[in-house]
């Protein structure tokens, strides 16, 4: 015999499994969310939410182990009070009976409900257990807004009790009073990583379980207070908040991109060509005169060819930024290359035909920037193994036309990439470990 | 104890306790009443629907030093929710009823004084109460915490009195802080009141639960 039974939903028809049978009153249809009155033998709908069912941080009918008991999730509740919304989720076992898992943000407490009545001693405090447990919370109206799943009693959106709650140390005991009813609940904290690495979804079908599945292990649920606490359960870590840290990562990409090409604005621009022939002697040319107007500003010298047969060929590049006023050099130096050839994966080529250096802090000054360019052939050992006649005396000697562009200021992009990364990292981290819990 | 053919459909109905007047037979659930040894039906008792209650007929267990076996039940429906009241036949002859809801057990014995208080007394004249009302018994000070109009379900098992489907009564549970539970239940006939504890499952070392195909047996409780 299994512990579950199927009622019809007489709304739209689909097969609801009744997970509590004996004690649910009231339980919301899995498929098109109407409420209904099961606690007689002919169903009835109670209320008709045509909502579909929330995303819940713990499915209806997943369970887990706490405090040593498998538990079902079989029941949701959303209550707000004039301040504050939060959920509860009503777990069940034959065996055990019931309790609350209570959902306020990031926090989790489990709750028991009393069999022993607190004693009053006065408005701010009660005794129970021999501890003296202080008001935090006056009595105040708590309404229920929706409600999802099984419930032992009819409960329906729009129901109120009084509730107050007091607390001692860590843990708090809810009073909660309707017409007829008076209830005190006991509720401890809990660890949210526990929570979610305790309760398992449950089997896609309404099939019942083999028992001789191991209940899922218990994960150290009860929260210790203080420095034991893991970073998982830091407040800001939180199910639903994956949208929010890409949202945060784009806008941070944004700004850092913008703050940068402001700050990066190009101030001063030269430009310089240079006939550069190949294997030949090493050329010179005096690219222009710039101006270093900050303290230290960037510097970016470019270079490169639109001669679509500078092909196999390298050109070395040394620059030098000569200060005027001091005749100090800033020496950098860069590549201009490109080669081509085929080989068993087909065609490939490497290089491009411009070639960028960077130097980052140049102090305020006038400058000359002059580029020394020398031009190399090199030769594919494939090609040359099927060597065309002419292969080898192609190339030498030809001349090509290369450009110089220097700018002060510019977009520092190796910095933009670096940074790129590291605001990238955090999300990638967290989807990797949601991806590994999953 | 030999069972006996149930008088309506010929069923053998099991009795566990030649003391108690009223049987359900568990085929036909025609009610039976017993006398000197024979069994006549007197009429029908409601087939009890299904229930997750991890306690059946025949469950054995131990209570205030007593070992019982669960005889009978009664099961009590109001308008929004639904409890068990099971019998049970202790070792030294006399019974228990274990109240069973929403996964809570308390056990109580019949205590006819309490009725003689005059706030129980007040009630039992037809009298109101509401949550907080208080009874202080033997210094022990009970409140009422949940008030009841319930309706009999039905019955199964051995039972000291009939289950009619008609019958009514005003059910009001009373607790204190020292886990005590006080009941009291008003119906045409009269007021009785039932004094005793709460307990947990596993304080009354059971066997012989139900078992159920998706849900492993706790290990305190094998």
């Amino acid at each position: 015999m299994t512990g579950s039974k199927t009622i019809t939903c007489p709304n739209c028809g689909g097969s609801v499994a009744i997970r509590a049978a004996g004690y649910t009153v009231s339980v919301a249809c899995r498929y098109c969310g109407a409420l209904l009155d099961v606690a007689n033998p002919d169903v009835h709908l109670i209320a008709q939410y045509g909502e579909a069912v929330a995303q819940l941080a713990l499915p209806l009918g997943s369970r887990g182990v706490l405090f040593g008991v498998e538990w079902e999730v079989i029941g949701w509740q959303e209550r707000q009070d004039s301040s504050v919304s939060w959920t509860e989720f009503l777990l069940f076992n034959p065996y055990a009976g019931y309790r609350w898992l209570v959902h306020v943000e990031n926090h989790w407490q489990f709750g028991t409900m009393l069999a022993e009545a607190p004693q009053i001693d006065d408005d701010d405090c009660v005794r129970w257990r021999g501890e003296t447990w202080q008001l935090a919370d006056p009595p105040e109206t708590t309404e229920t807004t929706r409600v999802l799943g099984e419930f032992y009693w009819r409960v329906k959106a729009g129901d109120q009790v009084d509730a107050a709650s007091f607390v001692c140390g860590s843990e708090t005991l809810s009073f909660e009073r309707n017409a007829d009813e008076v209830t005190w609940t006991h509720l401890v904290n809990l660890r949210p990583s526990g929570i979610r690495s305790s309760f398992r979804a449950p089997p896609a079908d309404d099939a019942a379980e083999p028992s001789e599945a191991a209940p899922a292990a218990e994960e150290e649920a009860f929260a210790e207070p203080g420095l034991l606490a893991r970073w998982a359960d830091l407040p800001w870590y939180e199910d639903a908040d994956f949208p929010k840290v890409v949202l945060i990562a784009m806008l941070s990409v944004v700004l850092v991109y913008v703050g940068m090409d402001y700050l990066g604005t190009v101030s001063q621009s030269v430009s310089q060509q240079l006939a550069v022939q190949i294997d030949g002697p090493a050329v010179q040319t005096t690219v222009g005169t710039i101006t270093v107007g900050r303290a230290t500003q960037a510097v970016n010298l470019y270079a490169g060819t639109a001669d679509g047969t500078f092909v196999n060929k390298w050109v070395d590049i040394d620059y030098a930024l000569v200060n005027r006023a001091t005749q100090h050099a800033i020496r950098a130096d860069g590549t201009l290359e490109y080669y081509a050839g085929r080989d068993s994966d087909g065609n490939w080529t490497e290089g491009s035909y411009r070639t960028q250096v960077s130097v980052s802090t140049v102090p305020a000054g006038t400058y000359d920037v002059v580029a020394q360019a020398q031009g190399h052939h090199w030769t594919d050992p494939k090609a040359a193994a099927v060597a065309t006649a002419n292969g080898w005396d192609s190339v030498v000697g030809d001349t090509h036309t290369i450009w110089f562009v220097s700018q002060v200021g510019g977009m520092e992009w190796g910095v933009f990439w670096t940074v790129l990364v590291l605001i990238v990292i955090p999300p990638a981290v967290q989807i990797y470990v949601r991806a590994k819990r999953a | 104890m030999p069972d006996i053919s149930c008088p309506s459909c010929g069923g053998a109905v099991p009795l566990r306790r030649a003391a108690l007047p009223y049987a359900v037979c568990p085929y036909c659930q025609s009610l039976l009443v017993r006398d000197d040894g024979d069994l006549r039906a007197v009429g029908k008792s409601a087939v009890l629907p299904f229930d997750v209650s991890p306690i059946v007929i025949g469950t054995r267990g131990s209570a205030e030093g007593l070992a019982f076996e669960v005889v009978g039940r009664v099961r009590w429906g109001w308008t929004d929710g639904a409890w068990n009241e099971w019998l049970l036949a202790m070792g030294d002859g006399t019974t228990r009823w274990l109240g069973e809801a929403m996964g809570t057990f308390m056990l109580l014995a019949e205590a006819p004084e309490v009725c003689d208080l005059p706030a129980i007394k007040a009630f039992a004249d037809g009298g109101a109460i509401t949550p907080g009302y208080r009874v202080t018994i033997n210094g022990q000070r009970f409140r009422a915490a949940d008030i009841k109009q319930a309706r009999c379900l039905g019955g199964e098992g051995e039972l000291p009195f009939a289950t009619p489907p008609d019958w009514t009564m005003t059910s009001v549970d009373f607790r204190n802080p020292d886990g005590g539970s006080l009941s009291v239940q008003r119906d045409a006939h009269g007021t009785s009141a039932w004094l005793g504890r709460y307990c947990e499952l596993a304080d009354l070392k059971p066997s012989g639960l139900r078992r159920f195909a998706d849900w492993a047996l706790p290990e305190g409780l094998q």
